[in-house]
């Protein structure tokens, strides 16, 4: 009944008004095909998947949920999981835009809408294109560091990602037919292309020019140009994180070498307010919350203690990461000469007066890996006032912005 | 039939996880400003719809025009190639943040109008490379073979 209801057809608008590009035949590009369409929107479609999924292991690594909480092993898995969110991600924007293109006359078939739910389906493409265009747009001013809106990036990032997600699955599951169909058809031109629905173009137009020789680029030769702009932008961003390309880093937000002590930093000690706190000859780190013996040391009891030395990277969710050699106190040693139980979780407190990072949390696994430092020194040097002087944390697969610094207590939950 | 239900089931799903993310936007709205982020998302299809896509026909009519034919592929691709570089190269232009946090040197260090203009310049090289190739080629072709196999 329903069903009916909403498969009746709908009055066609006044022929009169189909002017300019709801004209039939007004595009013209041999090179849209079903079978064109299908490839790149499943090549999209992959690529989303991966960027979903290492963006949803990046919301766990900031925010355990649902028992799950992201490994601390192997120590390249975070900075691998974030590089390659970003890299997919910046892939996924020549793609995005050569799909749209493939279908961009369905946008101006005619009638506009058939029934109902062809009105329906088509009002759903409004929800899928623009959370994807917003996901990718507001990915790419994030790791340039253009805040041009009023929200914030990471939290409207996440939740949008689940809106494009679920309405690429309902894309999906409504364009079934037509995808099968695409993908059993042949790449190379057969003239003329005709959509699975809307208009058929009409036969190809007479054209001025001769036939036998192409009139431009093929379908592959389409493919193969987009393949080489993601391929080129790839190349001459991700040496930001991968180390042995980073010559070829030159459009890339950071380079893996540069910053205070041969290292990025996301925030200097001036922007977090705490270069007076952080420089005082009084700083005391403190050993608090559920602990037999609260403490309390100055950096020169810190410097005294047994030294550790560890190699770990920094990788921010912005997907640079450098990798540096940390010389530090162990957090387990602190915590549990200071009578914490075997299974503590610790809450890491900064200098700093406020602020979404302010304090980060420790899990249990985190604290009783050997790895995990309070660093007082980086690549051999004290370490430097805008790297978190005194001492600042470094752990294994942790996003940098969980890495912190100014380090003032251990609160033991 | 069995396929039909996978389909649905699939659908469901999909429409599962775009409740979740609305309830998400909205039950976090000090962080998502709602209005905001619905105005950006439909600004965002409005934009490519209504202007992008319509901006990269028009280059695409010229340069059907303008470009002779046995040049056209090579260009063509050329300006894709180039077009996805511009979508990073000028982001990197052109974006405020190395104004914005300017204390932090580490922050967008690299000189990116003048290294956007060399990617380019090393993109359109290889292009004219190409295109002088192919019409050396072409034009050996057409003078060993023999006049009468022309036409």
């Amino acid at each position: 009944m329903i069903f009916r209801v909403l498969t009746k057809p709908l009055p066609t608008p006044p022929p009169v008004l189909r002017q300019g590009p709801l004209r039939a035949g007004f595009f013209r590009s041999r090179l849209r095909s079903i079978a064109l369409t299908a490839r790149v929107g499943t090549l999209l479609g992959a690529c989303l998947l991966v960027a979903f999924v290492t963006g949803l292991a990046s919301h766990l690594a900031q925010h355990p949920q649902w028992g799950l909480s992201y490994p601390t092993r192997p120590v390249m898995l975070y900075r691998a999981t974030q590089g390659l969110h970003v890299a997919v991600g910046l892939a996924c924007i020549p793609l995005l835009l050569l799909k749209l293109w493939a279908v961009y006359p369905k946008l101006w078939q005619w009638p506009p809408a058939r029934n109902l739910l062809h009105a329906a389906e088509r009002s759903s493409l409004l929800l899928l294109v623009g959370s994807a265009i917003f996901e990718l747009l507001t990915g790419l001013q994030n790791i340039f560091y253009w805040y041009s809106w009023p929200f914030f990036f990471t939290t409207v990032h996440y939740w949008t990602a689940w809106v494009l997600a679920g309405s690429v699955l309902l894309h999906v599951s409504i364009k079934w037919i037509e995808i099968k169909n695409g993908w059993s058809s042949a790449l190379a031109e057969s003239p003329p292309a005709i959509h699975a629905d809307g208009d058929a173009p009409t036969p190809s137009a007479p054209t001025s020019e001769p036939t036998g020789e192409p009139a431009g680029v093929s379908r592959r030769g389409l493919l193969v140009g987009v393949g080489a702009g993601i391929a080129l932008v790839a190349v001459t961003t991700v040496g930001e994180t991968l180390r042995p390309l980073s010559g070829l880093d030159v459009l890339g937000p950071r380079r893996p070498d540069i910053g205070p002590q041969q290292l990025p930093i996301n925030r200097t000690a001036r922007a977090a307010g705490v270069r007076a706190a952080a420089s005082d000859p009084a700083y005391r780190l403190a050993i608090t919350g559920r602990v037999a013996t609260p403490a309390s040391f100055s950096l020169a009891q810190l410097q005294a203690m047994t030294q550790h030395d560890v190699r770990l990277p920094i990788a921010c969710v912005e997907g640079w990461s450098a990798e540096a050699s940390w010389t530090g106190v162990s957090v387990r040693g602190l915590v549990r000469n200071a009578g914490a139980s075997q299974s503590a979780q610790v809450r890491v407190v900064s200098l700093e007066a406020g602020g979404r990072y302010r304090t980060s949390l420790l899990e249990s696994a985190a604290v009783a890996d050997h790895l995990t430092l309070l660093a007082l020194r980086l690549n051999g040097a004290e370490l430097d006032l805008d790297h978190g002087f005194p001492c600042r944390l470094i752990a294994a697969d942790r996003p940098g912005v969980l890495q912190t610094k100014w380090v003032t207590a251990l609160d033991v939950l | 039939m069995k396929q039909s239900v996978g389909r649905a089931i699939v659908g469901a799903i999909g429409i599962g996880f775009v409740v979740v993310g609305v309830r998400g936007i909205l039950t976090h709205s000090h962080d998502t400003h709602p209005r905001s982020w619905i105005t950006w998302v439909i600004a965002a299809a409005l934009a490519h719809d209504l202007i992008l896509a319509p901006a990269i026909a028009v280059v695409g009519v010229v340069v059907g025009r303008l470009v002779p034919r046995r040049a056209r592929a090579a260009v063509q691709v050329g300006l894709l190639v180039s077009g996805c570089v511009l979508v990073v190269g000028l982001t990197a232009v052109l974006t405020p943040g190395g104004r914005h946090y300017a204390d932090n040197s580490s922050l967008l260090p690299l000189a990116y109008g003048r290294n956007l203009v060399i990617v380019l310049a090393i993109v359109w090289t290889a292009i004219a490379i190409a295109i002088v190739v192919a019409l050396r080629r072409r034009t050996r072709r057409v003078e060993a073979a023999p006049p009468s196999q022309d036409g």
